[in-house]
């Protein structure tokens, strides 16, 4: 078993088609099932009480979605629920088929990953920048301090760099442990195995759509007095065990609540 | 743990497209009909708000007429029930009076028709015994018993007060005018000096006396002096028993429940009358 994805699957076939790997033809797969579903459920929308199954499970999925979105960001979802739900249902679609058996999730590739950590970092500047405008979103990486420049600037790769290594790593883990149980135990125990592989997916697709949410909501709110990042924000953080995040949420985004200044005075 | 880069680059352009899709297909829509959806929902609650306060004020000012229509309806009912009452009370008092009137009018034709009848009766009873007394009377009569009458009209004579007795010799003995004496029977002129006699206790000695016949009497004796009688008559007599009998009926007829009337009875000592002739 080929436990790297990236693998062309015809070399011999001509450009571009010599490049089609199972990351890609899996993703695309994907593509086409969320796509399809939804567009075969919105061509028929109910806006009354009455609606069908599959509309009420996507609204839920949506409006879940927007009101995660809402809670850590504290304004409105409209702008971020493409990006980060598309992030967070490819992801879980992708985990979840892993039990498909011949499936191979394009999240257990690393380029896969690489590619969403990708689009994470570069959507964290042009959010910040789209929401606080060139000069006071660069200022934020001379705080505290200008001397804090270079680690922040190694701090926003690492992250990212994190956040593609542990999608990646959860992923292949899964496949892997799959295997070494199907060598030691073949019967049974695999299919326990599957479940786990399911909420860890699904886990897996929260924490990634989470901190990519945080990561650019505190790259717009660095400077806003107003509207701090939501304690939600860091217990979700904590929650997913990343440790990094929410110190930096706590100590680069000090709240000035009106009642922490009185008690100060 | 390597990253091919086409898969990168091409995972970045899958993405970007599925993000476009899913905004297209997914998001966009369904966020839509979701708005659409909450906006109905909205809308329907201000309806139902809106009949809700709606039927609240119907409801109060239907609680307000109710009310305004109970106090009325018992306001009539009170209405009604003491014109009942007045009705009632002047329909009974009218009967009453009715009654009343018809039971004054029985009555009164009732004594009417009793006192015509003890009347009739006190006529025919007072006649049988006045004729009755008067034939046996007219039986037993004769001159002595005058002279009888007249012993018996000086004792009466003598009985009566002195004031009224001198008031009557008075009158008898100032004028020159004879006094006339009139019986039933003739006097014998032997006994006519006797009489004079005997009268001078009332007349005086120097009146002179008339002797005068009047069967009608029956038999009595009557002194007449100027316009003044004095007399002694079974006639009179006679009369007092018709009198007596008539109120002894009218009593009868008073105790049968005849309102009770007062009848004097006269003295039962008849016979003896003083009358003015002026």
């Amino acid at each position: 078993m080929n436990l790297n994805p990236d693998v062309p699957l015809w070399p011999e076939a001509p450009f571009p088609l010599n490049h089609v790997n199972a990351t890609l033809l899996y993703s695309w797969v994907v593509m086409g099932l969320l796509t399809g579903l939804s567009a075969y459920v919105t061509r028929d929308l109910s806006t009354g009480p009455r609606m069908s199954r599959l509309q009420n499970l996507l609204e839920v999925i949506v409006g879940g979605v927007r009101q995660q979105i809402e809670e850590i960001t504290n304004r409105d979802a409209a702008s971020f629920l493409p990006f980060i739900g598309t992030l967070f249902l490819f992801i879980a679609t992708s985990n979840l088929l892993a039990v498909v058996p011949g499936f191979q999730p394009p999240t257990s590739s690393l380029s896969t990953t690489a590619a969403l950590a990708a689009c994470v970092f570069l959507a964290v500047p042009i959010y910040g920048i789209r929401s606080q405008g060139w000069r006071a979103y660069f200022a934020q990486y001379l705080q505290p301090t200008p001397l804090m420049l270079p680690f922040n600037i190694i701090g926003e790769f690492t992250r990212t760099l994190a956040l593609a290594v542990r999608l990646y790593g959860n992923m292949l883990s899964g496949t892997v442990i799959g295997l070494v149980l199907l060598i030691v135990a073949p019967f049974f125990v695999p299919v326990i195995m599957h479940a786990f592989g399911m909420l860890t997916g699904l886990i897996q697709a929260y924490i990634f759509a989470v901190l990519a949410m945080v990561y650019i909501a505190s790259g717009m709110q660095a400077h806003e007095e107003t509207a701090g990042p939501q304690p939600r924000t860091a217990a979700s953080a904590a929650a997913a065990g990343e440790g990094t995040v929410q110190t930096r949420s706590a100590t680069d985004h000090p709240r000035q609540t009106p009642t922490d200044t009185e008690r100060q005075e | 743990m390597q990253i091919d880069w086409f898969t990168f680059t091409a995972q970045i352009v899958n993405f970007l497209i599925l993000v476009w899709l899913l905004k297209r297909f997914l998001y966009g829509p369904i966020l839509a009909a979701m708005e659409r959806r909450e906006r109905s929902i909205e809308e329907r609650l201000e309806a139902a708000r809106r009949l809700r306060d709606e039927a609240e004020r119907e409801r109060a000012a239907l609680e307000a007429d109710r009310a305004k229509w109970d106090a009325q309806k018992a306001q009539l009912l009170q209405e009604a029930r003491q014109e009942a009452a007045r009705l009632r009370d002047r329909l009974v008092a009218e009967v009453r009076a009715d009654v009343e009137q018809q039971r004054a009018r029985w009555l009164e034709s009732l004594r009417r028709e009793r006192e015509t009848l003890v009347r009739q009766l006190r006529e025919v009873v007072a006649e049988t015994a006045l004729r009755t007394a008067e034939s046996i009377l007219r039986e037993l009569a004769d001159v002595s018993l005058q002279d009888r009458m007249l012993q018996k009209l000086l004792e009466h004579w003598r009985t009566r007060p002195e004031a009224e007795r001198s008031r009557l010799q008075n009158l008898l003995r100032q004028r020159d005018r004879p006094v006339v004496v009139r019986t039933a029977f003739a006097v014998d002129p032997a006994q006519r000096d006797e009489w004079t006699r005997r009268l001078a206790e009332i007349t005086g000695e120097r009146t002179a006396v008339e002797f005068v016949t009047d069967p009608e009497l029956v038999c009595g004796l009557e002194l007449h002096a100027n316009g003044y009688k004095l007399s002694w008559a079974v006639g009179d007599a006679l009369q007092d028993v018709r009198e007596r009998i008539a109120a002894a009926l009218e009593n009868v007829a008073a105790d049968t429940g005849a309102p009770a009337r007062e009848t004097d009875t006269p003295d039962a000592e008849a016979g003896q009358t003083v009358r003015s002739d002026a």
